[in-house]
């Protein structure tokens, strides 16, 4: 199963921005924000994300299996996109909960020299029980850097 | 049954306007749009424009893969945040056309580069053209917790009313000039603005007004390619506002930096420092209309992020209008003299002496070694102090400058006299030499001097 380069495996956990996009079976787009997420050692990525806000989003999988993601670095802009055509929902366990602090914790850092507050970050979308949390797994079948600049959508091998 | 009876009203659908200052960016708004085969592709953008309640413009930026998908489906998804409330909104757009000219292209460019210069990506950001879509839904998100909503600061309506007031009763250019600046901060709340106008023919911007700054800076010029939001406002016709400016450098900065070191040595250089926050973190830049022209930009700062609003922008607008419109209409009333009274002359003053000093060349002025001002103002002053010593006579009129302005070489004479005037009052005052201008009626004024005068013209 094609997997990502270890750094922009990392990359996933280290304080970015996470966005999803789909597609519902008529064309529809949808999107909405992601909380955390991982690379896992199968080359699949899963994305935890906020079930109430995602309830489209979610509905568009559902239907498509379509899902885009990308993933931002506030401060350096650096981008991950991913695109999957098999994307699956599964139920958030507390085994999730390192990840989703992880991912917390490194937004945060990464945030704050622009004014964002823990708690306002907290308030507004982290600080949510295991069980709102809704989970997206999917096979990236592409992968591109789209940090902004010159090298803008330049595709990422995966690795065998 | 009475069958006429009203039907309850209805809950009034969330409109584009509600949500407008979420368009701009403070986060990134990130859309999704989708291919012709159903794939979709998400895509972050500077910000969206605001058009009216049906529509939306886009940046059109790059031929890319949204570029593409965009023109094969029309169909996208638009995400954007609330960073005070944490409220989020997805609005489902349909593609309409392209614009790479107008109103709304040019709101669209000249943001851009506003945000662009601020970020430091002007390489990157590079305007192909403004999509516009209609908005066929919007879906409001509540987040976790909502975040409390600020308060309006004040209630801008009821300030522009006060202010549009004050300003209508303004019988000349400082009155009008005194007007705007104290409702810009009694009914507005606004603690940090300059009046920045424009000189056509130097292309530059001259700093007739401004409140919250420790230097005034009244006469204090600047290159309309090196002013900041003022310059971009003012050249493209828009309002530009920028609010959440801890990631800014370029060339906002440069103005306090310039600011700094011409402080140092401000005395004896021939520059008057500019005014204006060190390090702001709101701006609001609009361009001042009157007649078809634009005359000049009212630049609003704020220590605080997110100060203004779209509903500043339309404020500010308003009473950027009637100020420009004043401006354009009582400085031709100064022109307008009141019937020459005795010309008493200048009492023997008992103060120190001031000793004038004039370049010529661009008409740069010293009093007793420290810079007063150059250009128009001050080729005028020159004039005055020669006048006065070779006549003994404190008072001048507006037409003896205007028959002046041949022989001075100064075009401009003609066409700003009021202006130039007052900003040399504003300006005498503030540096507090012993030397000042007072009005003595319509048309008629006097150059007081503590001192005994003298002139030298340098080569």
């Amino acid at each position: 199963m094609p997997r990502l380069p270890p750094h922009w495996a990392a990359h996933l956990e280290s304080g970015v921005s996470h966005r999803l996009g789909g597609s519902h079976a008529d064309g529809q787009p949808e999107i909405c924000r992601g909380l955390a997420a991982q690379a896992l050692p199968d080359g699949r990525v899963e994305v935890l994300l906020d079930a109430n806000i995602g309830e489209q989003l979610l509905s568009a999988v559902r239907e498509s299996g379509r899902i885009a993601y990308v993933a931002a670095r506030p401060g350096s802009h650096v981008t991950l996109h991913l695109k999957g055509t098999d994307a699956e929902i599964f139920t958030v366990t507390a085994a999730h909960a390192p990840l989703f602090e992880r991912c917390r914790e490194a937004f945060i850092a990464n945030v704050a020299p622009f004014g964002f507050t823990r708690e306002a970050i907290m308030a507004v979308w982290y600080d949510l029980d295991t069980g709102r949390l809704a989970g997206l797994r999917f096979t990236p079948n592409g992968a591109w850097d789209q940090t902004p600049g010159p090298g803008a959508g330049q595709a990422i091998d995966l690795m065998p | 049954m009475n069958e006429n009876l009203s039907p309850p009203p209805e809950r009034r659908a969330l409109k584009l306007r509600d949500v407008r200052r979420l368009l701009e960016g403070i986060i990134p708004p990130a859309m999704c749009t989708v291919s012709a085969d159903g794939t979709p592709h998400v895509n972050y953008l500077s910000h969206a424009e605001y058009i009216d309640d049906d529509h939306v413009a886009l940046t059109y930026q790059f031929l890319n893969r949204s570029r593409a998908n965009v023109l094969a489906t029309g169909r996208v998804a638009l995400s954007v945040e609330d960073p005070i409330t944490g409220v989020s909104v997805v609005l489902q757009l349909r593609y309409e056309r392209t614009d790479t000219a107008g109103p709304v292209f040019e709101r669209l460019r000249a943001k851009l580069s506003g945000i662009a210069a601020q970020t430091g990506m002007e390489k990157v950001f590079h305007l192909r053209g403004a999509d516009v879509y209609r908005v066929e839904s919007l879906r409001k998100l509540d987040p976790v917790h909502p975040l409390p909503a600020m308060q309006p600061r004040c209630d801008l309506a009821a300030g522009v009313r006060r202010l549009s007031e004050q300003l209508g009763e303004a019988p000349d250019l400082r009155s009008l000039l005194q007007a705007f600046t104290e409702g810009l901060q009694r009914d507005l709340r606004v603690s940090h603005a300059i009046v920045w106008l424009l000189d056509e023919q130097r292309q530059g911007l001259y700093t007739l007004a401004s409140i919250g700054y420790e230097q005034a800076g009244s006469g204090a010029e600047l290159p309309l390619a090196e002013a900041g939001l003022a310059g971009v406002a003012l050249r493209e016709n828009v309002p530009i506002r920028i609010g959440h400016m801890s990631q800014m450098c370029a060339y906002g900065m440069s103005w306090r930096i310039k600011a700094e070191q011409l402080g140092l040595q401000a005395a004896m250089a021939d520059t008057i420092p500019l005014p204006g926050l060190r390090a702001p973190r709101s701006q609001l830049a609009v361009p001042l209309r009157a007649r078809g022209r634009t005359v000049g930009a009212l630049l609003v700062e704020s220590e605080h992020d997110q100060f203004f609003s779209y509903d500043d922008e339309d404020a500010l607008t308003a009473v950027g209008a009637q100020l420009a419109q004043g401006l354009a209409a009582l400085r031709t009333a100064e022109l307008v003299e009141e019937p020459a009274t005795a010309a008493p002359a200048a009492p023997q003053a008992g103060g120190n002496a001031l000793r004038v000093r004039h370049y010529p060349r661009d008409h740069s002025v010293f009093v007793n070694d420290q810079y007063l001002i150059k250009g128009v103002a001050g080729a005028i002053v020159a004039k005055l102090v020669r006048d006065q010593i070779d006549s003994g006579r404190e008072a001048f009129s507006t037409r003896e400058l205007r028959l002046a302005g041949g022989d001075l070489r100064l075009p401009e004479v003609q066409d700003n006299l009021g202006v130039r005037l007052l900003l040399l009052e504003r300006r005498l005052a503030e540096r507090d030499f012993g030397l000042r201008i007072e009005r003595a009626g319509r048309g008629q004024y006097r150059l007081v001097a503590s001192g005994p005068l003298s002139l030298v013209t340098e080569a």
